[in-house]
C-alpha cells in the first residue's frame, strides 16, 4: 500500500533481491484502493488474500492506521502480516502505530540511499517468517 | 411585775442627807453631780452630732457606744442628788449595773479595735501620704504621656505602613479577603470583588462565590479551601479558578492564595483564614495565544519537516538509481555533479530529519515524567550508544554521584548523548579525550557540569552554539548540522533550566545545564 512511484519501485527492487524467496506484488494507491483490496469488493471480488502487507502511513484517502484497524478487526486478516514503512523514524512510526491501539509486526523508516532500501528485503522476508513461527509485533 | 418594780422603787432605806446633813457638802455634792449630769447628757449628743457629720470616719459604732456608757454616768450622777432625799438605792443600783456593763463592752471594744485605731493615720501621716500620691500620680501622668507619644508613633509607624501596603496592592490590582469558615461570611476589599466581578455594595459570602465560580471548577476550589482548613500543618491555599461575575456577568481568570492562621495555644483554634486574589485574564489569554501559536508552529515545523522527506528521498534515491545505472556513459564531471546531487539531497535529508528532532523534542510522549528517573541510567545508556566512539578515541569519562530528577529518561539520554558526543567529537588531535561529569544541588535544582579537554571554543560563541544549525567548525572538518546543542537547549529549557558554556580555544570547553529537582 504505497502511493510514491519511486518508493514502489525501490520495494519491488528490495523483494528481488531475496532471489530464494519469490513474491508477486499488488500495488494499492491509496487507503481506499487498499481497503477495497483487502474485503475483497468492487473490481476486487476475486482476489487472493495476501500472504503479506507492506503499509505507507500517510496514505491518500484513508490513513493507514485505519487500514491496520480494518485489518486487525477482521476475522479473515487479523493474523495477516503487517509491515508499516513510513518516511517518519522508527520510534515515531511506533507511537503511531501504538496511538492507533492495533499491532504492527515491523516498523521501518524508508532509508534515503539505494544500498539501505535494497537491504529491506531481507528485513521483509524475516518479519514473515517469523510471523509463520508467530513471531513478535508492535 | 408590780411588785417587782414597787420593790425596786422602794424607799425603805435611810437617805444619804442624813449622813452629809451639818456637814455643809450637801450643796457641793449636788452643785458638782448636776454640772457632771448636765456635762454627761451633752457630750452623747456632741458625739452623734460629730458621727453623723463625719460618715467617712471609721469604728463610728466605739462612739455610740462612749455615748451609751456617758449618758448611764449622767445618769448615776442625777440619781446620786436624788437618793439624797429618795433612797430608791435598789434602782440606783440597776442603774449602775446597766452602766457599768455598756463601760465593760465600751473597754472591751476599745481594746480589742486599738490596733486598727492606733492604725489610722495621724495627720502628719497623710500629709506624707498625700505628698506620695501626688509624687505618684505625676509620675503616672509622666508614664502615660510618655505612653501616649509612643502608642502615636507607632500608630503613625502603622499607618505609613497601611499606606504602602494599600499604594502596593493597588499598584498590584491585587484584592484581599478573609473568610470566616464559622458564618460563611467573607471580608473583602473594593478589589477583591473588582476581581470577582461582584457589586461592591452587596453583602459578599462563602455561598456566593461558590455560585459565581464556573460549575467545572467548584468542586476543586471547595476542595482547595476545605483542604487549607483542615491540614495539620500551616498549607497554602493557592489556586487558579473561573468566576462568572455576578455583577457583570463577565468571565474572569482568578488567582487567588491564602492562608489559614491557628492559636499558639493547644487547641489550636482557626483565628484567620486570609488571602489575596488577583484578575489573571488577561495572562491567560496571552498564554493561550501563545500555546496556540507554540503549536501552530510545531504542527508547521512537522508537518513541513515531515512532508520534505519524501521528496528528498525520491531525489536521492532516483539520482542514486541513475547513476547506478549510467555512471559508466559518463564523464568525471558529470560522475562528480551527480554525486555532489546525492550527497546534498542527503545533507537536507539529515537536516530535516534533525529539525524534526528538534520540533519533537519535547513532544507530550516524551515529556511524561511521573516516577524519578535515575539521571546515572541515562547517561549509562546514552555512553552504551557512544561506546563505539568512546572505543574509538580511548575516551576517559568519569562522574560522581548523579541525581534522581522529575525528568524523561529520553530527554536525559538526549542530553547527555549529545554533549558527551560533542566533547569526543570536538577532541584535541593527539590527545586523549578526557570527560569529567557531576552534579551539584544549588536551591531547588541541580547543576550537571560536563567538563571536557577538547578544542574548546572562543567565548564570543558560547550562546551562538546553542542556535538551530549552528557549526563553529566547518563541514569538511566534523559531520553533523550543529542541531545537538540546540535539542539539548529545547530540553532544558522545556523543564524551566538554564544551559551555559565556557570555553577557550585549547583549552577545553565546560557545558553546564539546571533541571528541577
Amino acid at each position: 500500500m504505497e502511493d510514491n512511484p519511486v518508493d514502489v519501485r525501490m520495494i519491488r527492487l528490495a523483494l528481488r533481491e531475496e532471489k530464494n524467496w519469490p513474491t508477486d506484488i499488488v500495488v494499492a494507491h491509496d487507503g481506499e484502493n487498499a481497503v477495497q483490496y483487502l474485503l475483497r469488493q468492487g473490481p476486487y471480488a476475486d482476489v487472493n488474500k495476501p500472504d503479506m502487507l507492506i503499509l505507507d502511513l500517510n496514505l491518500p484517502k484513508r490513513h493507514g492506521t485505519e487500514v491496520l484497524q480494518i485489518i486487525r478487526t477482521n476475522q479473515e486478516l487479523s493474523d495477516l502480516p503487517v509491515v508499516v514503512l513510513s518516511s517518519s523514524p522508527e520510534d515515531v512510526i511506533r507511537d503511531i502505530v501504538t496511538r492507533s491501539r492495533y499491532t504492527a509486526d515491523l516498523c521501518l523508516t524508508k532509508p534515503i540511499n539505494v544500498n539501505d532500501y535494497l537491504a529491506l528485503g531481507s528485513a521483509f522476508r524475516k518479519c514473515y517468517e517469523e510471523a509463520q513461527t508467530g513471531g513478535s509485533s508492535y | 411585775m408590780m411588785e417587782l418594780l414597787r420593790e425596786l422603787f422602794a424607799a425603805n432605806f435611810m437617805p444619804h442627807i442624813m449622813c452629809l446633813r451639818g456637814a455643809g457638802v450637801v450643796g457641793l455634792h449636788v452643785g458638782s453631780d448636776l454640772l457632771i449630769a448636765l456635762a454627761y447628757f451633752v457630750i452623747p449628743f456632741a458625739l452623734r452630732y460629730f458621727v453623723r457629720r463625719r460618715p467617712d470616719i471609721e469604728f463610728s459604732w466605739i462612739f455610740l457606744l462612749f455615748g451609751v456608757f456617758i449618758l448611764g454616768c449622767g445618769f448615776t450622777h442625777v440619781l446620786a442628788i436624788w437618793t439624797l432625799w429618795h433612797p430608791i438605792y435598789r434602782f440606783e443600783a440597776v442603774v449602775k449595773i446597766l452602766t457599768a456593763a455598756a463601760s465593760v463592752l465600751t473597754a472591751l471594744c476599745l481594746t480589742r479595735i486599738m490596733p486598727q485605731l492606733l492604725a489610722v493615720p495621724s495627720p502628719a501621716q497623710l500629709q506624707a501620704q498625700i505628698a506620695e500620691r501626688i509624687q505618684a500620680e505625676a509620675e503616672v501622668l509622666r508614664l502615660n504621656a510618655d505612653l501616649e507619644r509612643r502608642v502615636a508613633e507607632r500608630t503613625a509607624e502603622l499607618q505609613a505602613s497601611n499606606r504602602r501596603l494599600e499604594m502596593a496592592l493597588e499598584a498590584g490590582s491585587i484584592g484581599t479577603w478573609e473568610f470566616d469558615p464559622q458564618t460563611g461570611t467573607i471580608i473583602s476589599d473594593a478589589r477583591c470583588r473588582l476581581a470577582l466581578g461582584i457589586d461592591p455594595q452587596t453583602e459578599f459570602n462563602y455561598p456566593m462565590f461558590l455560585e459565581a465560580l464556573l460549575p467545572e471548577d467548584r468542586g476543586r476550589v471547595e476542595e482547595a479551601v476545605k483542604a487549607a482548613l483542615t491540614c495539620e500543618e500551616p498549607c497554602r491555599y493557592d489556586i487558579e479558578y473561573r468566576v462568572i461575575g455576578p455583577a457583570d456577568g463577565v468571565l474572569r481568570h482568578v488567582h487567588a492564595q491564602g492562608q489559614a492562621f491557628y492559636s499558639d495555644d493547644a487547641r489550636r483554634k482557626l483565628t484567620h483564614f486570609v488571602g489575596t486574589v488577583v484578575d489573571i485574564t488577561a495572562r491567560k489569554q496571552v498564554e493561550k495565544a501563545l500555546r496556540q501559536a507554540n503549536f501552530d508552529l510545531q504542527q508547521f515545523a512537522y508537518a513541513a519537516a515531515h512532508d520534505l522527506q519524501e521528496p528528498l528521498r525520491n531525489i536521492s534515491v532516483s539520482v542514486e538509481l541513475l547513476d547506478l545505472a549510467w555512471r559508466d556513459r559518463w564523464d568525471d564531471d558529470a560522475r562528480a555533479l551527480v554525486q555532489q546531487s546525492i550527497e546534498g539531497s542527503r545533507r537536507v535529508h539529515r537536516m530535516v530529519k534533525d529539525l524534526l528532532s528538534y520540533v519533537t523534542a519535547v513532544e507530550d510522549r516524551q515529556q511524561c515524567a511521573q516516577t524519578a528517573t535515575e539521571s546515572e541510567g541515562a547517561l549509562k545508556d546514552a555512553l552504551a550508544n557512544l561506546s563505539n566512539k568512546i572505543t574509538e578515541t580511548q575516551a576517559q569519562i568519569t562522574y560522581g554521584s548523579l541525581p534522581d530528577l522529575r525528568v524523561s529518561r529520553i530527554h536525559l539520554l538526549q542530553l547527555f548523548q549529545n554533549m558527551i558526543g560533542n566533547a569526543i567529537k570536538y577532541r584535541r588531535p593527539e590527545v586523549r579525550p578526557e570527560i569529567k561529569i557531576r552534579a551539584g544541588r544549588t536551591a531547588d535544582k541541580w547543576t550537571f557540569e560536563i567538563a571536557d579537554n577538547g578544542l574548546g571554543f572562543d567565548p564570543m560563541y558560547a550562546e551562538r552554539i546553542f542556535g538551530i544549525f549552528k557549526r563553529l567548525h566547518g563541514r569538511h572538518e566534523y559531520d553533523g548540522n550543529g542541531m545537538g546543542l540546540a535539542i539539548c537547549a529545547r530540553i532544558v529549557n522545556h523543564y524551566g533550566g538554564r544551559i551555559w558554556a565556557e570555553g577557550k580555544p585549547g583549552e577545553g570547553a565546560n557545558f553546564r545545564f539546571t533541571l528541577p529537582g
